[in-house]
Parts: structure tokens; sequence; C-alpha cells
């Protein structure tokens, strides 16, 4: 591919060297920023759909699956109205907890404020190692 | 534009050309499936970077490889995915419609179990629909079900 550089290590003239499996490794592999309605996806990447579980719960699937289904993901989440105290439970599932359903290919999400509620926008990142 | 000869390319990598070269396009389309009857329906909609990659062709795997992988992962002692070469060394899928993509997606990221037998027992447990067709508002989202009368032109839920 043209513009490739092919590099093991980035070496700085005074502070060091560095692998470039740091990078490769350490840099988020999908990102979401979407309506808290869960409705359109905004900006994306390594996403391939959106699903609208019910109010305050979604699910996103991966184009590139992860490796493990031990990836990790983290958000924000903004309020919806000053009156409402939202936080987002991310990798946190509504039943019992994320592990029985997660899966290297998708990923489910909930905004929680006394009950599941849609958020006003949600951004997420993942970070993990591909498939 | 064309598209590179990906095959052999990671995948991720291929996405990254994407992300770089094509315009996304936000599909109407959104699919309404019934996972459990004890609970509302969801609603999927496919991503505007990967409907751009479906659309330009070249780029994205068959949806067998996809379900390759989930058979992998549905073993007991599945810990890692080892195959996930399918993804990469597997030749790319060509240009799709708006319709087969979402026909893809649904193969891709709907349970199997409803899609094989979506139109058996007394109706349809998914249904393709354009966003409008949905309820115009959220006020009651967890009540959301499919139709039993479910004409063309009606609302989908």
């Amino acid at each position: 591919m043209a513009g490739t550089i092919v590099a093991d290590t980035l070496t700085h003239s005074t502070a060091g060297s560095v692998s470039t499996e740091y990078p490769v490794k350490g840099s988020a592999k999908a990102r979401i920023e979407k309506t808290g309605d869960n409705s359109t996806n905004r900006e994306s990447f390594n996403v391939s759909s959106l699903s609208d579980d019910g109010a305050g719960k979604c699910g996103v699937n991966f184009t590139s699956f992860f490796s493990t289904a031990r990836y990790v993901p983290t958000g924000s989440a903004s309020f919806l109205t000053d009156s409402h105290d939202y936080r987002q439970y991310l990798s946190i599932l509504y039943h019992n907890n994320l592990d029985e359903t997660r899966t290297t290919s998708e990923c489910h999400h909930g905004t929680w404020s006394s009950t599941y509620e849609d958020a006003g926008s949600q951004g997420i990142v993942y970070f993990g190692d591909l498939a | 534009m064309e598209t590179p000869k990906f095959q052999g390319t990671h995948l991720f990598d291929r996405l990254c050309w994407a992300k770089e070269n094509l315009e996304s396009y936000q599909s109407d389309y959104r699919v309404v499936y019934e996972d459990s009857v004890d609970e509302c329906v969801k609603v999927l909609s496919a991503d505007l970077n990967w409907m751009a990659c479906a659309l330009q062709g070249g780029i994205l795997p068959p949806v067998w490889v996809y379900h390759e992988l989930a058979k992998d992962e549905a073993q007991p002692d599945f810990k890692k995915h080892t195959r996930g070469y399918l993804l990469h060394q597997t030749e790319p899928i060509g240009p799709l419609t708006e319709k087969q993509a979402v026909e893809y997606l649904i193969q891709k990221d709907i349970p199997q179990h409803i899609w094989r037998n979506w139109n058996e027992g007394n109706k349809p447990k998914i249904v393709i629909c354009r966003k409008e067709q949905l309820p115009a508002t959220r006020e009651w989202r967890n009540s959301w079900k499919i139709s039993d009368d479910l004409q063309i032109e009606d609302k989908a839920a």
C-alpha cells in the first residue's frame, strides 16, 4: 500500500525508544457517537450497526471483531434535561452482568436514571485486540 | 473511486481506507425485530460508514465469515478467535444495493434464530421498514411491538 512505513521501533533523539506495538495495540479499535435514543449514529468507526433495544438500552455491532470479549469500552453520556442525573452504566448489562451477553462482535450499553432512560447523546470508544 | 485489491489486507485497514475515501451514507431503512416475546422490539439501523463500504464493494467479507466466527465463539471452551484470518484473507464481496446491504446486515447482526424462521408463528418476528414508519415519539418505547395486522405503508411498531 502506498505511503506505508514499516517499523518496529520509534526512536527519539534524546527521549528514548518505544515499540510501535504500543500504538498498534493501545489505540482505540472502534468508536461511536450517537443520539441518546439510539435512533442515529452520527460518527463512528468499525461499527456495522446500532441496535435500539428499548429506552436507555442499545447494542453496538462491530465490523472487525475483537479477538476476545474482554475488550474495554468507555464513554460518556449527556444529560437530556437539567433535572435528570444520568449516569452511564457502560459494560453493565440489564440482566445480571455484561459477561452473559457481551461477545466479540457486539457490546450492550445502557443509560440510567432510577431506571433505564434515553440520554441526550452518547459517545463510546472500545480498546482491545482485534481478531 | 475504485477500491484497491483488498484481499489479504486486514479488515481494520480497509475500514481506515473507507473512512478516508468514501462518503458516509445514512440509510432510512430500519429493521424491527422481536428477540423475546417478553420484551419490546429492537430496532437495528445500519452504520453510516459501514453502509458506504457495502455500497462501494470490495471491502467487506462475505457474511458466512461472520457466521464461522460466531460458531467458534459459541463453543463452550472458546477463549480467543483463532480464525480471524477469515475476515482478512477471504475475498471481499462486491458492491451491494441498499436493500441487499440491509439483508446482509440482518444476517450479520441479528441472531440467526430470528431471521432464519422469520415467518414462522402467528406473525413476523422481523420487519424491514423506513425510519418514518416507526412511532414518532419514544414515550412508550418499552411497549413497542410488531403490529399484528401489519400492512405495507402501516407503521411498523
